[in-house]
């Protein structure tokens, strides 16, 4: 009957909705619980850095009270869950302010950096890959080899530092660090994000100015980037072609694009999508660095603040985010797989 | 024909043996030489301070130059290897040897024990790494006992479920049922009979993750959460010469060369070893 087989499918789904709900829920609870006995069990005191250098006794006494650290471990990690669900981070060490809009004020940032460098490597990997698998011998594959070589293998922090001192310091091409600077160029701030904002208003001239902001870091992250991409798209891709399907729909005339964008491809993307799932739910480790040598104003330089200043609020809000957006992308790169391949969506 | 005998590491019968010999003995031989004797490889003292050859290029007396305190980059980072590959072989060992022992033993325990130990396993395997790392050494306090922690925690759990999926279909295994008909208990037949089979697998990760490993410990550094000054560490070195690299480009730049050629070793050796395993 379909009636009763939709039925129990929503039912199901429901039921795996939950159940995945309910994991990354768990997920983020012992991420947090992790940091917060971590954090608590170092000897440096954060009330005597959040009252200063030349505070008293009895002023970072009283910060100490503030702060509710004079309570037992396991009050203090009962309020702060009790917190966390009402939303509420607590507030940083170093800015005074609560976490909760220093992260919100940071993020754009780092979305500029991280879904620009996410499109260019994702697209120019997938590309570079399809074209290696279909061409495996060629002038190209030597180029391809190298940068499969290099991107495993090579510190991010090195490329940045590279593509900084030649482009940036003996070039001039680009500027040193920085992203768009708004101030004087009467840009309205609607993304935060300064290419987003340029493009919006349609001048060439700030467009290329936000531009030539982002073209070093992003470069660096596509460079670090790309090899898992490709090498792993011409892998699959080359094991589907090697596949008598391949030969047969070869034999009796499709066309060698369908063949290999429709047919081939498709069975091939499964190990490709999951890898890029999780390229996405790390690239906010991966900006980290790139902010540092780039000064970049997002969630990275904030965090490698926080780390400096034993800022702890802001150091468990970045782990919390960042374990929560990879979970989250992990889940929904679960849920994709049935859309794009029909052998699984029979199964389930 | 001499085929060289790393215990487990059968997979070692080269197309052309005698070049990944040396290359592997070499690269051997140089790691130990650089952890055990760097002061006679170093030509100067790592430490000494002389400010009136502050910012030396590169050229025969300092190879790598030297940096703002006038200390010889090159006799830093022969040094720094027991800080940065010293670590990294200790965070890639340990997660390797307490990942399969933990990975054989969920296999071998099966059931609910098995259910439950890879459940803490897929919520390790949750965590963004990185991000983590960061986290856990930041929260410990900076030093590279901090970071090595840090990434023992996040590295383990990839080795036990590469082990335990091994260690499974490997009980299917006909030598197995043959032991046990012999009467070998529990314990000897996943000492003696289960567990070397997975060393091929375990070597051939192992010596990735090394490269990975050296990779991700110099990015913790270089973000001021691992090794302390004057340390030589690499990515300490890197962080320190960040300041004046677009004076003095050497001081970031060769440092930082030297790691990507170690990881890339270490990557190209494992990668080696692990199409040689496959081949067979």
């Amino acid at each position: 009957m379909p009636g009763s087989t939709s039925i129990r499918g929503v039912g199901s789904r429901l039921v795996r909705l939950a159940i995945g709900l309910g994991w990354i829920l768990l997920v983020v609870w012992i991420a947090v619980s992790i940091t917060f006995v971590l954090s608590r069990l170092v000897p440096a005191d954060p009330a005597r850095l959040a009252a200063g250098l030349d505070a008293g006794p009895e002023q970072v006494a009283q910060v100490r009270t503030d702060m509710g650290l004079d309570q037992p471990l396991p009050v203090q990690y009962l309020r702060y869950l009790g917190d966390l669900v009402t939303g509420d981070l607590g507030d940083s060490i170093q800015t005074r302010q609560p976490v909760l809009d220093d992260l919100a004020a940071a993020v754009p940032a780092s979305l500029e950096l991280i879904l620009l460098s996410y499109l260019g490597y994702a697209a120019i990997g997938v590309l570079a890959g399809i074209a290696w698998a279909y061409w495996p011998r060629g002038p190209h594959t030597g180029l391809l080899r190298f940068t499969g070589v290099i991107g495993v293998a090579v510190p991010v922090f090195w490329v940045g530092l590279l593509l900084q001192i030649v482009f940036a310091g003996k070039l001039q091409w680009f500027p040193v660090a920085g992203n768009f600077d708004y101030g004087g160029t009467g840009v309205p701030k609607v993304t935060g994000m300064g290419l987003v904002d340029t493009i919006l208003t349609g001048e060439p001239g700030l467009i290329g100015q936000a531009a030539r902001t982002v073209a070093l870091p992003v470069t660096t992250l596509v460079i670090t980037h790309i090899a898992v991409t490709m090498t792993l798209m011409r892998s699959s891709l080359a094991e589907q072609l090697r596949r008598p399907y391949v030969r047969t729909a070869r034999a009796r005339g499709v066309t060698e694009r369908r063949l290999v964008f429709v047919d081939a491809l498709r069975n091939s993307l499964n190990p490709v999508i999951t890898m890029l799932g999780l390229q996405l739910g790390w690239s906010l480790g991966g900006v980290v660095i790139i902010e540092v040598i780039f000064s970049w104003p997002g969630l990275g330089l904030y965090a490698y603040h926080a780390f400096g200043a034993f800022d702890y609020n802001a150091i468990m809000a970045i782990t919390i985010l960042s374990t929560v957006v990879f979970v989250v992308v992990n889940a929904l790169v679960g849920t994709l797989y049935p859309v794009l391949d029909p052998r699984l969506r029979e199964s389930r | 024909m001499t085929v060289w005998q790393v215990p487990g590491v059968a997979a070692w019968r080269l197309r052309r043996p005698r070049a990944a010999e040396w290359w592997v003995g070499a690269t051997v031989f140089g790691i130990a030489a650089l952890l055990l004797v760097p002061g006679w490889l170093a030509p100067h003292d790592p430490y000494a301070l002389a400010v009136s050859e502050r910012f030396q290029a590169p050229s025969v007396a300092h190879p790598f130059g030297t940096d703002d305190a006038g200390r010889d980059i090159f006799s830093r980072v022969v040094h720094g290897a027991r800080y940065s590959l010293g670590t990294s072989l200790i965070v890639v060992s340990v997660a390797a040897v307490f990942g399969t022992a933990y990975g054989a033993v969920a296999a071998w325990s099966g059931g609910l024990v098995d259910r439950i130990l890879m459940r803490v396993v897929d919520v390790f395997l949750a965590f963004p790494y990185l991000v983590f790392a960061m986290a856990i050494a930041a929260s410990l306090g900076r030093g590279l006992g901090s970071t090595l922690i840090a990434l023992v925690v996040l590295w383990w759990p990839s080795y036990a479920r590469m082990v335990r999926g091994q260690v499974l279909s490997l009980l299917k295994d006909q030598h197995i049922k043959a032991a046990r008909t012999l009467g070998a208990s529990g314990g000897q037949i996943l000492r003696w009979h289960v567990v070397p089979h997975t060393y091929d697998q375990v070597t051939v990760r192992y010596t990735l993750d090394l490269g990975q490993a050296l990779v991700a410990l110099t990015g913790l550094s270089f973000l001021g959460l691992g090794a302390q000054p004057p340390s030589p560490e690499w990515g300490l070195l890197i962080a320190d010469a960040k300041q004046y690299a677009l004076t003095a480009w050497w001081a970031a730049v060769l440092p930082g060369l030297v790691v990507f050629l170690v990881a890339l070793n270490f990557m190209a050796i494992g990668d080696r070893l692990r199409r040689d395993g496959t081949g067979r």
